[in-house]
């Protein structure tokens, strides 16, 4: 059985996802990050991040979540380096918030 | 790729049914409709005459090693516009797959409007760079990388150490 090096090293790990995010544009509110599983079993990391409301024009939106999305897969490598399918999941401040009452923080 | 459009304009309708609420049965239906897989099987059983044994041959694809095509960031050089595309054609496929799931099966996420609308730019983004790179012999490969083979899942190279190894030393 492989054991992804994320799921081994995790305070490594998520010291370098910290270290990305911390320096990600001031657009981005919060990121949030999981370990897991993902549909297909494979081991992955789930990458939750807030987007400050209207911070960025609705057509633009798309290409800046790329951007951030790049930024943290280029930075740190979660497949090459920790053996972890990157997963992205991006919500304005606003639509965070009923997520945040309602979901369990595992889902 | 008529039903692939067809499948991806209804996407857009059901996500867009009722804006002003994150109305949780139009948004997981928009999600679990936008997809690329009817688009890039399309094209990979293309070059089969027979209408029905191309629908037989749709049939064998699988979503699984398509979603892990990519192993490494394609580095630079002259294909590197190419293998960017496909990249991302590649990621927005597995992102595709991986919400398709969490919205048919995974009652206790919430889905907002703008995420779900996002997702679904993000669909027919990857429709307009596959349109651009879908006769690229890379990406022909990739299409093949659908048909499941335990072979290229488990590729001759570092073993994966495993739980009964002896340690060296």
């Amino acid at each position: 059985m492989y054991i992804a090096r994320a799921l081994t090293h995790q305070s490594e790990f998520f010291a370098a996802v910290d270290q990305v995010t911390s320096a990600l544009p001031s657009e981005v509110a919060e990121v949030f990050t999981a370990l897991g599983t993902d549909w297909d079993g494979e081991s992955a990391v789930f990458f939750k991040v807030i987007l400050k409301d209207n911070a960025i024009p609705r057509p633009e939106l798309l290409a800046f979540t790329r951007q951030v999305s790049r930024a943290i897969v280029q930075q740190v490598g979660p497949l090459e380096e920790w053996g972890v399918l990157p997963h992205f999941r991006f919500l304005t401040q606003t639509e965070y918030a009923p997520v945040k009452e309602v979901e369990p923080a595992w889902a | 790729m008529p039903y692939a459009d067809d499948l991806h304009h209804v996407a857009r309708e059901i996500a867009t049914l009722h804006p002003a609420e994150a109305h949780q049965p139009s948004l997981r239906r928009a999600l679990s409709t936008a997809q690329l897989f009817h688009l890039l099987i399309s094209d990979a059983v293309a070059g089969c005459g027979d209408k029905k044994l191309r629908a037989c041959l749709a049939r064998m694809f699988d979503h699984g090693p398509m979603s892990s095509f990519f192993k490494q960031r394609p580095a630079e050089g002259p294909e590197y516009n190419l293998k960017d595309h496909l990249l991302i054609v590649a990621e927005t496929f597995s992102e595709a797959h991986h919400n398709r799931n969490g919205a048919d099966y995974n009652l206790t996420r919430e889905w907002q409007t703008t995420e779900v609308s996002l997702l679904v730019d993000g669909v027919e983004a990857a429709f307009k760079r596959w349109a651009v790179i879908r006769d690229e012999p890379i990406s022909r490969h990739y299409l093949i990388s659908m048909l499941p083979s335990r072979e290229r899942k488990q590729p001759e190279k570092a073993r994966r150490p495993n739980l009964t190894d002896i340690p060296k030393g």
